[in-house]
C-alpha cells in the first residue's frame, strides 16, 4: 500500500521510480517482500497492541490474564477515571505542560532551525562551512549528555525549576538546522531570491513570504521530529524540574511508575502511557505525506 | 544590504531580551534557607505518597518553621541521581527521603550534613537498630522513618490442601518445600529474588559492611551469609525453587498459587493484595522461619531516612522537622495511611493503625508478626558506600548462579571482590 502511494507521489524523482516499477515485476519478490514488510509490521505494533489491551484491564486482570488479550471485564472507563482522579488531577496538568512544552518548543525550535538553515544556504559569509561543522557535530551528541551541564548552567542561571529551564534548551535542534540548510539549498532557487530582491523586497520579507513556503514539508518534518523529541524527553525535565505541577507527562508516569514500591499503580501508569502516545500517533497520521517528502527530499540531497 | 543588516541587529537584540527574559523574572522568586526574620524556609524531596500531608500537617502547626515538599522519581530511578547534581549546583534542599541502604553513599557523595549534636536528643524515640541505619563511624546524618521488617506470607489454602505445617525453622521449610513439589511438580515454595536475599543474610547476623578506625571492612562472602547461600543453593540444586518468574510472573504466580511463600517485608501487603486481588483470604503471615528452633531473629528489606542534604543553613529546623515527622502521632497515622509505612518511632509501633486485622488476609492481625520483627531486627547490619554497584553487581552474578553458571556462593564471591575494587577506585581505605 505504502509503495503504489509513494510511485504516484510527485516529489518523488524518475529514476526510482522506474527502479520500483522495475521490482514489481516479479510476483515472488512482490510476495516475500509484503511477507517481511508484514512481519516487521507485527513486530513494532506487538507492544503498542498490548499497551492498548493492558490499558482495558483491572489491575488483577493485569497479572492474572494472557497479556496480549483482553480480560474478563473491560476496566477502560475505571481506569480513565481512576487515571485523571489520582493525586488531584495531576495528569491533566501534565498533559498541558506537554502540550506547552512540545508545542511552544517544537514551534519556535522549527522557526529558529528553518532561519538558520536557510540563512546557511543562501548566504556566503565566512566561517559558515565551520559553523556548519559544529552544528554536525552537535547532532552527535546525544541530548541526555547535555542534561547536566545544562542543568549546572540553568542553576547559575537561576532558572532552575521554572517553565523555562525546559523550554530554552527545547528551541535548539542542531539536526533541524542541517535539514533545512540542505532543504534550502534544493527548494528555494538563487534566482527566485535575486528577482524578489529586484523587486524591492527585504531579507525578512523574503524569507517569510517566499522561502519560508517553499520550505513547508521541511518545517512539517523539523517540527514534527522536534514535537516528539520534546514529548519524550525525559532526562532535561527530571534534572531541571523540582516542582512537579511544572512536570511533562513522561516525567510524571515515570514518578508513579517509581512509586510502585509504595503504592500499587501499574493500572494507571499503564492507561496514563496509553494516552501519552495518543498526540504523537495523531500528529504523525496527520502530517505523514508532508513529512515523509520532506525528510526524503533532505535525504536524496544529503 | 543597510536594512538587512538594521532587521538582524534587531533580530539579536530580541533574541538576546527573549533569553533574558526569564533571568529577571526568577530574580526575586529565589528561595533562601535562613533568611532573617520570617519563618524558617526548608525544601523537602521525596518520592513516598503522603509525605505532602504530613508536611501539610506539620506547616499548620509550626510558625517558626515552613517546609515545602516537592516529588522527585524514587531513589534508585534517578532521584538520587538529581539530588547529587544538586548538591553539586548548590541548591539542593535541605531534606530528603534516603533509604537506609543509600545512607553511607550519600555521605560517599559528600552530599550529607552531620547532624550529630542536633539528633542527638532523639535518638531514644526510636527502634535501636535504625539510629545505626542514619549513622556512619559514630557520627549522624538523618532522622528514622520506617523500617522493613521481614515475615513469611504464605498460601494457607495450599498448605492445607497438602498437608503441610506452617514451617517455623529453615530446615521444616526445605521439607515442606520438598513436600509441596512432589504434590504439585508445577508448585513451588517461593521465588527467590536476589533482592530478597539481603534481607535473609541480615536475619543471620551477617555484616557486610562495617568501619574500623577510618578504614571500611567489607564482608559479603562472611560465614554467616555463606550459610545462608549454601541452604538456598541446595533447594535451586535440587530444583525446589522457582528462580524464574521475576516481575508480573511473579504477582501471577502468587495469585494463583503455583508460587506458595513470599518472604517479604511489611511493605509487600498491600502489593500483594492489589497485584493478586484473585487470592483475597487465602494468605496469611507468619514470622521469618529461623536457623535454630526457638530463635527470634529477624532481618530487614528497606526502611527509610529523611536526611539532612550539604548546603543546608538551618540544620536545627531541620532536624526538628524530620524528628516531627516521623514521631508525631497525627504525621504517622496519615504515612502508615497513605504511604504504608512501618514506623521506626517506637511509639508508632503502639499505634492503633498498626495493629488491626486487614481484610485482604482473613481479618489477620498481620502487624503483631512484624512488630515482633522489628524489635528483634539484628542490630549489626550496615550499608556500604558504593550500594547501587554492589545491588548491579550481586542481581547479575545471583543472575549467573540462577542459570547454572555459577553458585550462590560464588557470587558472593564475585561480588566481595567486585565491591572492593570498586571502593578503592572512589579512594577509600578498605580492609577485605
Amino acid at each position: 500500500m505504502s509503495s503504489r502511494q509513494s510511485a504516484t507521489d510527485p516529489h518523488r524523482s524518475r529514476p526510482q521510480r522506474a527502479l520500483r516499477s522495475g521490482r514489481r515485476g516479479s510476483p515472488a519478490a512482490q510476495l516475500s517482500t509484503m511477507v517481511l514488510l508484514l512481519a516487521v509490521a507485527g513486530y513494532f505494533l506487538l507492544p503498542v497492541w498490548w499497551l492498548v489491551v493492558s490499558a482495558t484491564k483491572s489491575s488483577g486482570d493485569l497479572f492474572g490474564t494472557n497479556g496480549f488479550w483482553f480480560g474478563s471485564n473491560l476496566h477502560v472507563a475505571d481506569n480513565v477515571t481512576k487515571l485523571f482522579q489520582h493525586s488531584d488531577g495531576a495528569f491533566s496538568r501534565w498533559i498541558l505542560n506537554s502540550v506547552l512544552y512540545a508545542g511552544g518548543g517544537a514551534l519556535a525550535a522549527t522557526l529558529i532551525a528553518t532561519m538558520a538553515g536557510y540563512a546557511l544556504a543562501k548566504y556566503p559569509f565566512r566561517g559558515r562551512e565551520g559553523v556548519f561543522a559544529v552544528i554536525i557535530g552537535a547532532v552527535l551528541i546525544p541530548p541526555p549528555l547535555l542534561a547536566l551541564p545544562l542543568y549546572l548552567l540553568a542553576s547559575a542561571a537561576g532558572v532552575v525549576d521554572t517553565y523555562w529551564s525546559v523550554l530554552i534548551p527545547s528551541v535548539v535542534t542542531p539536526f533541524g538546522v542541517y535539514l533545512a540548510r540542505v532543504y534550502a539549498a534544493a527548494s528555494v532557487p538563487d534566482e527566485l531570491i535575486d528577482a524578489a530582491r529586484v523587486d524591492g523586497a527585504g531579507e525578512l520579507r523574503i524569507f517569510f513570504t517566499v522561502a519560508l513556503r517553499l520550505m513547508t514539508p521541511a518545517l512539517v518534518t523539523i517540527c514534527l521530529f522536534q514535537f516528539v523529541g520534546i514529548w519524550n524527553n525525559f532526562f532535561l525535565p527530571l534534572m531541571m524540574l523540582a516542582d512537579d505541577k511544572l512536570w511533562p507527562l513522561t516525567l510524571g508516569l515515570y514518578f508513579w511508575n517509581s512509586q510502585l514500591r509504595d503504592q500499587p499503580w501499574y493500572d494507571i501508569v499503564i492507561t496514563g502511557s496509553l494516552i501519552s502516545v495518543v498526540p504523537l500517533v495523531v500528529a504523525f497520521l496527520a502530517l505523514q505525506r508532508y513529512w515523509r517528502s520532506g525528510l526524503s527530499a533532505g535525504s536524496i540531497k544529503a | 544590504m543597510e536594512t538587512t543588516s538594521r532587521q538582524w541587529r534587531a533580530i539579536g537584540k530580541a533574541v538576546a531580551a527573549l533569553l533574558m527574559l526569564p533571568l529577571t523574572m526568577t530574580a526575586c522568586g529565589g528561595t533562601d534557607d535562613g533568611k532573617s526574620g520570617g519563618p524558617a524556609k526548608l525544601e523537602f524531596w521525596g518520592w513516598a505518597p503522603g509525605y505532602d500531608k504530613s508536611v501539610e500537617l506539620f506547616n499548620a502547626n509550626h510558625k517558626d518553621i515552613q517546609v515545602t515538599f516537592n516529588k522527585l522519581p524514587s531513589g534508585g530511578s534517578g532521584g538520587y541521581d538529581k539530588m547529587f547534581s544538586a548538591v553539586k549546583a548548590g541548591n539542593a534542599p535541605c531534606l530528603a527521603q534516603v533509604g537506609f541502604e543509600s545512607v553511607p553513599t550519600f555521605l560517599l557523595e559528600g552530599a550529607l550534613e552531620d547532624v550529630t549534636e542536633e539528633a542527638s536528643g532523639a535518638k531514644g524515640q526510636f527502634v535501636g537498630w535504625t539510629w545505626n541505619q542514619v549513622s556512619v563511624a559514630g557520627r549522624t546524618y538523618g532522622i528514622p522513618v520506617d523500617t522493613g521488617p521481614t515475615a513469611m506470607y504464605y498460601r494457607k489454602d495450599v498448605f492445607e490442601k497438602y498437608g503441610i505445617a506452617v514451617p517455623t525453622t529453615w530446615e521444616e521449610y526445605a521439607k515442606a518445600a520438598e513436600k509441596l513439589h512432589q504434590a504439585d511438580p508445577k508448585a513451588y515454595i517461593v521465588n527467590l529474588r536476589a533482592t530478597d536475599f539481603t534481607g535473609l543474610a541480615w536475619q543471620n547476623g551477617a555484616k557486610w559492611f562495617g568501619t574500623e578506625g577510618d578504614a571500611w571492612k567489607v564482608t559479603i562472602n562472611g560465614p554467616q551469609t555463606k550459610q545462608v547461600a549454601d541452604y538456598w543453593q541446595g533447594l535451586i540444586d535440587k530444583k525446589l525453587v522457582n528462580t524464574t518468574d521475576q516481575g508480573a510472573a511473579w504477582w501471577s504466580s502468587l495469585q494463583s498459587g503455583t508460587v506458595a511463600t513470599a518472604i517479604g517485608a511489611v511493605w509487600l501487603h498491600p502489593l500483594i493484595a492489589e497485584n493478586a486481588p484473585g487470592a483475597k483470604g487465602k494468605f496469611a503471615v507468619a514470622p521469618m522461619p529461623q536457623w535454630a528452633a526457638g530463635d527470634k531473629k529477624f532481618g530487614n528489606e528497606g526502611g527509610s531516612s529523611t536526611a539532612v542534604l550539604k548546603g543546608c543553613k538551618n540544620k536545627k529546623a531541620a532536624v526538628e522537622f524530620a524528628t516531627w515527622m516521623s514521631t508525631n502521632p497525627d504525621s504517622l497515622k496519615n504515612l502508615i495511611k497513605v504511604t504504608g509505612i512501618y514506623p521506626a518511632a517506637t511509639a508508632g509501633l503502639e499505634l492503633p493503625e498498626v495493629n488491626t486485622g486487614v481484610d485482604y488476609y482473613g481479618g489477620q492481625n498481620i502487624f503483631t508478626v512484624f512488630a515482633e520483627a522489628a524489635e528483634n531486627t539484628d542490630t549489626n547490619w550496615q550499608w556500604g558506600p558504593t550500594h547501587s554497584q554492589m545491588g548491579a553487581d550481586m542481581g547479575e552474578e545471583f543472575g549467573n548462579a540462577y542459570a547454572g553458571k555459577n553458585t550462590l556462593s560464588g557470587a558472593l564471591d564475585v561480588t566481595q571482590d567486585k565491591t572492593l575494587a570498586a571502593m578503592k577506585s572512589k579512594g577509600l581505605k578498605v580492609n577485605g
